[in-house]
């Protein structure tokens, strides 16, 4: 928690400045390495090269698409129906840009190198945490954010083509304990984002979001709870 | 199918491409288009991010929830949860949150 004061202005660091977007990625660093390292060693398990399993986390960079790859090797299924897939899965994607727009650098050099580092847990954290950030320092907060769990997820996966299987073994418990990260960031971000104004919005959301997620359709629970979350936000407003 | 090299080497630069095409396109549309107004001013849509945020938070941790059988898996489960919600309220902070629950998670589990 900072503490700095007017009194002491020459001693407060511009907000996001240094490297508060590699801390502020660490929850995501934790979540990041061992889902990594499990798609490592599901990819060797499916007969690809080491470098093949390492070369897909670096340009696809998309955890859902990429197991999707995985399990259609081992299905057979034709490359052309998992093209469609992926951009099914990758349809929530297109919500992010205009959401963050508003707090990046408007030249669309910098936005474009952004737009690939833009996952679910990345735009989370963003969206959440960049307001306070001083205008001339998010391009530079928001890429730290984005490298670092990017650096994370293709080291993961690295370590589990190479090293993933006496890991498990040998630590199992620290495994399953890092996994967790991902639901308690969720978690964390939902919280802090409910407002009065919003309280009913994010529970319809929650509640169309579960439903759609018990019953096994996990992508369409992100879009079925952004519409209840819109629609119910649009009643309550009228 | 994805038998040969070739084909598993397509079927991987196409994923790459449209994935970043997703999160690329919006960025192209002028700032002043209708659409992106809509989406960033206040309106039915001022809701969108939060209620994503809980989309996404519901497809990751309910697969997780319904995976659980017994205590010994229901309650680390609970309690990093429970941890992580009122760290998350409390202090203001997600990433603390985050170890917090984590540290939570991970106790009950080796007691347990």
């Amino acid at each position: 928690m900072s503490h700095s004061s007017a009194s002491e202005p020459h001693l407060a660091l511009p907000s996001g400045s240094g490297w508060a977007g590699l801390k502020a990625c660490l929850p995501i660093m934790i979540g990041y390495f061992p889902v990594a390292m499990t798609f490592g060693i599901a990819g060797l398990s499916t007969g690809l090269s080491p470098m093949q399993v390492v070369l897909i986390s670096a340009l696809v960079y998309a955890g859902a698409s990429q197991f999707l790859l995985l399990a259609s090797i081992k299905a057979g299924t034709p490359w052309l129906w998992v093209v469609a897939l992926c951009s099914l899965l990758n349809a929530r994607h297109l919500l992010y840009g205009p959401l963050l727009s508003r707090f990046l650098p408007e030249r669309l050099s910098a936005r474009l190198k952004v737009a690939f580092l833009l996952t679910d847990e990345v735009f989370a954290t963003a969206f959440n945490r960049i307001e306070p950030v001083s205008p001339a320092h998010r391009n530079r907060w928001m890429t730290l954010l984005g490298l670092g769990a990017w650096v994370t997820w293709i080291a993961g996966t690295a370590v589990g083509v190479y090293a993933g299987d006496g890991l498990e073994r040998h630590f199992p418990m620290l495994s399953q304990v890092m996994r967790f990260a991902l639901p308690a960031l969720f978690l964390a971000l939902v919280c802090q984002s409910v407002t009065r104004p919003l309280r009913g919005a994010i529970l319809a959301a929650l509640i169309v979001g579960s439903a759609c997620s018990a019953l096994g359709y996990t992508t369409l629970a992100i879009l079925a709870a952004a519409v209840a979350g819109c629609v119910t936000h649009r009643l309550q407003s009228a | 199918m994805i038998g040969s090299d070739f084909e598993f080497w397509v079927a991987v630069i196409a994923m790459a491409v449209i994935t970043y095409l997703t999160r690329a396109l919006p960025f192209l549309l002028s700032n002043r288009s209708r659409w992106m107004r809509r989406l960033t001013e206040g309106s039915a849509l001022a809701a969108l991010g939060p209620a994503l945020l809980a989309g996404i938070a519901t497809a990751v941790i309910v697969p997780d929830v319904m995976a659980l059988s017994g205590a010994s898996q229901i309650l680390p489960y609970a309690s990093g949860l429970l941890a992580t919600a009122l760290s998350a309220r409390r202090l203001g902070n997600a990433g603390v949150a985050v170890i917090v629950g984590v540290v939570v998670y991970g106790a009950v589990l080796v007691v347990m």
